[in-house]
């Protein structure tokens, strides 16, 4: 085996040999373990190493990272025997991006582990909680190292069931109850629609000639089958219709695992959960698989023109780019009103997934995978910083915090940094990948010469990276700057509802006609809980609440202060959750070296990863390589901006790279005006003029918050409209089935009931009274015969003397 | 009359053997009936003689027959007649109407 096959395996072994032996131990001696914590992390720390030794090893010591991916494969299913073989592997796949997520999911996972024992001690279900930590990061490993859609598909599952796990973690409370079925439940729809992506591939893979005995739902062969299709050959020629419903399906088991619109609504509920859940799933990895799906499904998605390079012409990719680039601006909008700051955090997540599925719509999967990998350590940061900040004043809403800055400074400083990664800021990781998604949806709006259509991703983009630089310094601002409501607290002694979440800023002042809407904001108008989805907004959790009126959903947010709210100021976190911190702000910086362009370090990523080098060894390996598919190749490799395009490259790979080049610059300097801009808006809305709600002067946006506050009624759609829509359905199915379905069985039966009461008629007289009377006749006949055997010789001898007669008269009557 | 011929033999065999199945048909004394049986026995026994002398009169087959006749009857009565006392001992009765335990 080779190295790297080995570490990978290794990898995934360690946090699933820690989950097995803690659910062991769990069913032998019927409790958790006290040391499950210990041996979780022991094993993640491990994998960690083991993911960093392969990172700089194989990716970042040669200048293309792994130039030919590593592959190995056990035979899992094999049937249909000679005549039409198909066969399922359980194959594993080791290339720069699976290095790169193996890195990014132990990195967050193994801080994560760091910071929940802090976070989470003296919780009940203490030790629970770190097995199904362990067993979450166990299903996304997996799920990077997977070689095949299927493998893929089953990590895939795991990893949204671990998500029910730990949204529902505070089952005591219905609310985290119902977040955590809402997200099962809504990620089935992607998933039945991702299932069957993967059955159309398999269809019509398995039935074509050169893929008999193959794998054919591995993505070597996936790839080669797309390869064929670009000279006009292979399983998809004359299938075209079928490829662009299964890109478009395994789209939406990216939009729902993904939180892309209008199947987002599961994600902000999903902050149910505790919040280090909320970093490492519903921030960093879960939810980036959907992205990592659509990246590796990529050639998929692109079809024909794949092999040309014409990346921008696909049905699929199109609505990626549109369903992306619409998700970024509409999540965008709603957090700049959230005042819970883990769901202002969620929305950013949303976000910034639009971002990624819109780059790769746009034709850069080096785009979308290049945030995902960025965004994976500053959105983590932002999490356990909120986490932090939560712990500290036992509230989620902003209206509870302020002025935190100097009280907890690692938190604040790595919360900046994280804030200004996001942001885009120059020398911050965010600002080389946000641009290469920026630059990539310009660029593709220049492919199409610049029609409305083509261009919406590039608006929509544009208009978020505004959005999301004002909306995260609101939240930088609320939280740390200004004068804090726990001061108030502080004065007001054991006043419970001083700290009731009163958040002057964005209290509705203006007319009652809208007030009772715009309260849906603060989740505490009981009218709101029924159109704002079933979630409990701001039932603050609170880590420590041992009391149950904690975990109570309506007693919390005072009850929990009740109990809290004499623990003084508040006050830095212990180094469990500094330290991660600290980690994952530095990453926020480097992670993509020195962010500015041209200096050391600032493109290792697109060089290793680009979209030329996913999927070019894959292809020419398995479709029995010669020198003139690989040159085929060539052009993809090398059309990423800032290297020398090739001799050969195809027409329209030079037109992208002419785009991008001129796409560059405009980006770049809108990117420095957007920060600069949403920056001073927030500083000036909520520094200067702190405590003004800011939209209260200006009426049209009243009315516009009013929307925001309600998500845009998309949950509202659902409960209100698509719920009782369902229901409606439903009813009308059961009344089908009463009337309809019922009548006709009802009316077989009674036909089936009178057929049988004839055929009992005919049976007893026909059937029957043949029987009986062959019995009879049998019967007579018998009593006649049984006269003739009287018993006395003298009567024999009469009838053998008669039948002698007889005889001897019929010979003389007919002898003649 | 002339010539006494086959047919002669034959009509008092026939006339012998008729005789015979009467007898055996109606008397109800086990004795009678084989009498009667001898009186067939011996009529057959006729027709064989008759046979021989008239039919091929240089062959004896018919005449042995005959001895192989009377030796069978000669068993015939024995059993019979063994047959009889053991019905008397068993039953007591040596009337055949009244033995009908065949019919079981």
């Amino acid at each position: 085996m080779e190295r790297p096959i080995f570490l990978a395996l290794l990898i995934v072994a360690l946090p699933l040999g820690a989950f097995a032996i803690e659910i062991l131990h769990a069913l032998i001696f019927r409790r958790m373990a006290k040391w499950n914590d210990k041996l979780s992390m022991a094993a993640m720390f491990t994998a960690l190493g083991c993911a960093l030794y392969l990172l700089f090893t194989e990716v970042l010591a040669h200048p293309h990272g792994i130039e030919k991916a590593y592959m190995g494969s056990v035979p899992w299913i094999s049937f249909g025997g000679d005549m039409n073989p198909v066969r399922i592997d359980l194959s594993i796949l080791v290339d720069n991006m699976t290095c790169v997520m193996l890195v990014v999911v132990t990195l967050v996972s193994s801080l994560v582990h760091l910071y929940s024992s802090s976070y989470m001690h003296g919780e009940e279900r203490y030790s629970r909680f770190f097995s199904y930590l362990s067993l979450f990061t166990f299903s996304m490993l997996g799920l990077c190292i997977a070689n095949n859609i299927l493998i893929l598909f089953i990590f895939w599952e795991l990893v949204g069931l671990c998500s029910y796990f730990l949204i529902g973690f505070y089952i005591e409370k219905k609310s985290a109850g119902d977040a955590s079925k809402k997200a099962f439940i809504t990620n089935r729809v992607g998933d039945a629609l991702f299932m069957t992506a993967i059955m159309i591939v398999f269809s019509v893979l398995s039935q074509s000639k050169g893929y008999a005995g193959k794998d054919v739902l591995s993505f070597p062969e996936i790839y080669r089958s797309i390869g064929e299709l670009g000279s006009n050959a292979g399983p998809w020629v004359g299938n075209h219709d079928l490829l662009v419903i299964a890109g478009i399906f395994f789209f939406m088991g990216c939009v729902t695992k993904s939180a892309q619109f209008p199947l987002h609504i599961w994600l902000p509920d999903a902050m149910e959960g505790p919040t280090p859940v909320s970093a490492l799933i519903h921030a960093a990895t879960m939810v980036a698989a959907g992205v990592y799906m659509i990246v590796r499904m990529f050639p998929l998605l692109v079809g024909e023109g794949y092999i040309s390079g014409d990346w921008f012409h696909s049905t699929p990719l199109e609505v990626i780019a549109i369903v992306g680039g619409f998700t970024s601006i509409f999540a965008g909008t709603i957090a700049l009103v959230q005042n819970d700051l883990k769901k202002g955090l969620a929305y950013s997540t949303c976000s910034q997934l639009g971002y990624m599925a819109m780059a790769v719509g746009v034709g850069s999967t080096t785009g979308g995978m290049f945030h995902l990998f960025t965004h994976a350590f500053f959105k983590a940061c932002l999490f356990l910083g909120a986490g932090s900040v939560i712990h500290a004043v036992h509230s989620q809403m902003m209206g509870d915090m302020g002025g935190l800055r100097k009280k907890m400074p690692i938190t604040y400083w790595t919360f900046l940094i994280s804030t200004l990664a996001i942001a885009g800021t120059p020398l911050f990781s965010g600002f080389m990948s946000k641009e290469m998604v920026l630059t990539s949806a310009l660029a593709y709006g220049h492919m199409h010469e610049g029609s409305l259509f083509h261009s919406l991703p590039f608006y929509f983009a544009a208009i978020t990276a505004v959005l999301t630089t004002f909306y995260m310094f609101r939240l930088v601002f609320l939280t740390f700057f200004g004068k804090g409501a726990w001061e108030d607290k502080k004065h007001g002694a054991h006043d419970d509802h001083a700290h009731a979440p009163v958040a002057v800023y964005a209290a509705p002042v203006s007319s009652p006609g809208h007030g009772a809407a715009a309260h849906g904001a603060h989740g505490h108008a009981p009218a709101a809980h029924s159109t704002a989805a079933a979630h409990d907004t701001h039932a603050a959790h609170d880590p420590h609440g041992g009391t149950p009126a904690a975990h109570d959903p309506h007693a919390a947010p005072v009850a929990a202060h009740g109990d809290h709210g004499h623990h003084g100021e508040p006050h830095e976190s212990p180094w469990q959750m500094a330290l991660p911190l600290v980690v994952l702000a530095v990453l926020a910086l480097f992670s993509s070296g020195i962010a500015f362009p041209g200096l050391p370090g600032s493109h290792w990523f697109e060089h290793r990863l680009n979209d030329g080098v996913l999927v070019k060894d894959l292809m020419t390996e398995s479709s029995a390589a010669t020198e003139q598919t690989r040159q085929l190749f060539e052009p993809m490799v090398v059309h990423q901006p800032g290297e020398p395009l090739a001799a050969n490259a195809s027409e329209i790979v030079a037109e992208y790279h002419e785009a991008w080049s001129h796409a560059h610059h405009t980006v770049f300097l809108f990117s420095l005006c957007a920060v600069a801009f949403g920056i001073t808006a927030a500083a000036w809305f909520f520094i200067r003029k702190r405590g003004v709600d800011y939209v209260t002067g200006v009426a049209p946006l009243r009315g516009l918050r009013t929307v925001l506050s309600n998500l845009w009624y998309v949950d509202a759609f659902f409960i209100k409209g698509f719920v009782p829509l369902e229901m409606k359905f439903n009813n009308l199915c059961a009344w089908f089935d009463r009337t309809v379905v019922d009548g006709i069985v009802n009316l077989v039966a009674w036909i089936a009931n009178k057929i049988g009461v004839l055929a009992g008629l005919v049976d007893f007289y026909g059937v029957d009274g043949a029987v009986r009377g062959t019995g009879d006749a049998v019967l007579e006949g018998g009593s006649l015969v049984r006269k003739l055997v009287s018993g006395k010789v003298q009567d024999y001898v009469k009838w053998t003397v008669v039948g002698f007669v007889v005889a001897v008269a019929a010979v003389a009557w007919f002898g003649h | 009359m002339g010539h006494i011929g086959l047919s002669h033999y034959l009509v008092v065999a026939a006339i012998m053997f008729a005789l015979g199945v009467a007898v055996v048909l109606t008397r109800r004394n086990a004795i009678a009936v084989l009498c009667g049986l001898e009186l067939m026995l011996n009529a057959a026994a006729l027709n064989f003689v008759a046979f021989n002398r008239f039919g091929s009169p240089n062959r004896l087959d018919g005449q042995i027959f005959t001895v192989f006749i009377m030796t069978l009857a000669a068993a015939e009565a024995a059993t019979i007649l063994a047959i009889v006392l053991n019905v008397y001992h068993t039953l007591n009765t040596v009337r055949v109407d009244e033995v009908d335990s065949m019919k079981e």
